[in-house]
């Protein structure tokens, strides 16, 4: 049984990185959901210092989506492109 | 008996999904009297379902702690559909959550006996039905404010006691671990038989470096108290602030853990600062309009009624000539608002109530709610009573229509 532990092969770093680094390739999901908040805290600006009409509001609303969405699938061609 | 059942069924269900031939596992353990088909849909009896002291949160199948993956195989269904479902009921009341709270802290992880706060099967299926009886009630309860119990703060407690629970957990293996290093010599006569070797999965490389959740909370705790500070000492500061602030500082490190360190469960609290932020900025941009109409004869009822955000009531018990009021129309409009129409007992009243978005209508003796709601109910208000007809339309908010 002792064998397999000894036959497993370790993941590697990808010679990118030193173990004790604290980078790591992208987390596109925490970086979709972060700047998807960071956009509602920017609509949240826009709307409690009245520079926008109630009507325009709506207007507002897609915008951490679209900023979150958009960085999401830069961040995942990178990834992929940079995998290949 | 019964109790080898299980654990052998228990193990059973800790590799892929059976499949559905008759010799299944699954399908042999319990009575066919159920009638769950063999072939098609899911693949449990009743019976296997109601056993709720078979539930186990998976460890390969998750995306927080295994709840929604182990409801899902306890069902027989696809997760993702018990994820969303989760998600969705966290809005109404918070009943999503009290659910997955109550997975979390109750049923233990399918290769380990315990749970973070252990009962026995007995009573870990009382206290499951007990908080799924508590979830439903929040469910009907619709609003965070339709208790006087602090939801954020217990969430937030009960968050930390996850979380050490399962970091004692780790020490505790890791301590296993290293003492059972040392003894890898021949094995003692007596000593007990070695788990089956199952292979470790591979260590995902975006995990690495620091655990950001404790600091993100601590950061979030400073800057609350310098922004109470500020707020104490004048400064103009909007109640909505405080939850935007927080939500400004988990989108922060959120980013930053998508490339450095380990950003995980802030996602949650993300979406709980995000759910208090909606409420407060609606609360302190649109304190709302309160207009309270009494008429006191008929030629001064309006045949039309706006509000756009607010209160609107209309009360017509103090009108003199009921009579005045026979055969005609009043509307009632509004965008975000509670309407409510008081009517005098000897009046026959025709209603006709449209709600476009979420909310609640009581109509009489008739209530219910929902979203895009539109009910017409007529009251009785005696012989050769004067008939009046009210339309209500409001986009989303409240509508009550009753007698004095």
């Amino acid at each position: 049984m002792s064998n397999y532990y000894d036959t497993e092969t370790l993941p590697t770093d990808d010679g990118q990185s030193a173990n004790d680094s604290w980078r790591h390739p992208v987390n596109v999901g925490h970086l979709v959901m972060g700047i998807a908040f960071a956009g509602m805290v920017l609509v949240w600006a826009l709307i409690a210092g009245n520079l926008v009409a109630d009507d325009d509001i709506r207007w507002l609303m897609p915008i951490p989506w679209v900023s979150a969405g958009g960085a999401g699938l830069v961040a995942m061609t990178l990834t992929a492109r940079r995998r290949r | 008996m019964v109790t080898t059942g299980r654990v052998l069924h228990a193990g059973a269900m800790n590799t892929t999904p059976p499949p559905s031939s008759a010799e299944s596992p699954v399908e042999d353990t319990t009575a066919p009297s159920s009638g769950a088909s063999t072939q098609a849909g899911p693949r449990v009896t009743r019976d296997e379902v109601r056993d709720l002291a078979r539930l186990r949160r998976t460890t390969g199948d998750r995306k927080v702690a295994g709840v929604a993956g182990g409801l899902a195989r306890h069902l027989d269904v696809d997760p993702l559909i018990l994820r969303v479902g989760f998600v969705v009921l966290a809005f109404f009341g918070g009943a999503g959550l009290i659910l997955y709270a109550a997975g979390w802290v109750l049923v233990p992880e399918e290769d380990r006996e315990r749970a973070p706060v252990h009962l026995d099967e007995r009573s870990r299926t009382i206290a499951l039905v007990a908080l799924g009886v508590i979830a439903a009630l929040a469910l009907v309860g619709d609003s965070w404010g339709a208790f006087w119990f602090p939801w954020p703060l217990a969430i937030i407690g009960l968050i930390a006691f996850v979380w050490l629970s399962r970091s004692r957990d780790r020490a505790e293996q890791r301590a296993r671990w290293e003492t059972s290093d040392g003894s890898a010599g021949p094995v003692a006569p007596n000593a007990m038989p070695a788990p089956p070797y199952v292979a470790p999965r591979p260590r995902d490389p975006r995990k690495r470096g620091p655990i950001l959740f404790w600091f993100t909370l601590l950061l979030i705790a400073f800057s609350e108290g310098v922004l109470g500070i500020l707020d104490a000492a004048g400064a103009p500061v909007v109640d909505s602030a405080y939850p935007a602030l927080a939500l400004g500082v988990i989108a922060t490190m959120l980013i930053v853990g998508s490339v450095m360190g380990r950003a995980g469960g802030l996602i949650l609290i993300g979406i709980v600062a995000f759910a208090i932020l909606a409420a407060t900025t609606a609360a302190d941009r649109w304190d709302g309009e309160r207009y309270v109409y009494t008429p006191s004869t008929s030629d001064e009822v309006s045949d039309i009624y706006t509000v756009g955000t607010g209160d609107l009531i209309v009360d017509l018990t103090e009108v003199a000539d009921l009579e005045g009021l026979d055969g005609r129309t009043i509307e009632l409009q509004g965008n975000a608002a509670q309407i409510e129409v008081v009517v005098p007992r000897g009046l026959d009243v025709e209603a006709d109530v449209r709600i476009d978005g979420p909310g609640g209508y009581e109509i009489f003796d008739r209530d219910g709610g929902g979203f895009s709601s539109r009910v017409v109910h007529s009251h009785d208000g005696g012989p050769d009573a004067p008939s009046l007809t009210l339309i209500a339309d409001l986009s989303f908010g409240e509508i009550t229509i009753g007698t004095e």
